[in-house]
């Protein structure tokens, strides 16, 4: 079963709400590319303009600093920074983020140590649903689609970007 | 639940794997993972594989 949201590639925003935690997901917007920093390493990442940006909140809590997360990605550049496995700093991470084509949740990894971003930490009501980039929107599929979805229109003041 | 502060955690059998890239335009080298890739210094996509 599978289930398309459309979602644009401004300032639209597709927040999925759980009962204990929430997924704000934006599109790239634009062809860029993020940097994936570890311990040993820097993988560069392209991406294109209908790829996804998801932040995962496992915990719940509030939307905006999810939004800042995102934008500090999408228009900003910060680049990503992966924390080496066992790291005691994992369990302060409240906000988690992946970009790409594809995105599977997952409660079964670290937060904050994976590299890959093809997974992402999420609270186990998020188990099993993958977020996949169609043209002009976002296709969510996995074991339950109905949870309650919304569209955040937002804009950040316009402060020039970083070059 | 997710397993922050917890022993559990996934290996995956396919790490994460960078390709050698070198932008054409500013001659920048990096490593590319995707399926596209853009140079992380001037954001251009003409880039080889080096």
């Amino acid at each position: 079963m599978s289930k398309k949201h459309n979602l644009g590639t401004g300032n639209e925003y597709l927040l999925i709400q759980g009962n204990n935690s929430f997924l704000l997901i934006g599109k790239a917007g634009t062809e860029l590319c993020i940097c994936i920093e570890t311990s040993d390493n820097e993988y560069c990442q392209g991406l294109s303009p209908d790829d996804l940006i998801v932040v995962s909140a496992p915990e719940g809590g509030m939307v905006e600093p999810a939004l800042m997360l995102l934008e500090l990605v999408r228009t900003y550049r910060c680049p990503l920074l992966v924390l080496p496995k066992g790291h005691p700093g994992s369990k302060r991470l409240r906000y988690v983020i992946s970009a790409g084509d594809r995105i599977r949740l997952s409660c079964l990894i670290e937060r904050g140590t994976h590299p890959e971003q093809d997974v992402l930490c999420a609270n186990g009501e998020f188990v099993g649903l993958v977020l996949t980039a169609v043209d002009g929107g976002v296709v969510m599929e996995g074991p339950d689609e109905d949870y309650p979805v919304s569209i955040i229109r937002y804009s950040f003041p316009p402060f020039p970007p970083y070059t | 639940m997710c397993s922050v502060g917890g022993p559990m955690d996934v290996e995956f059998t396919e790490r994460i794997k960078g390709k050698d890239y070198r932008c054409r335009d500013c001659g920048e080298r990096f490593k590319g993972i995707g399926k596209k890739p853009i140079c992380p210094s001037c954001q251009s996509d003409n880039v080889e594989e080096a």
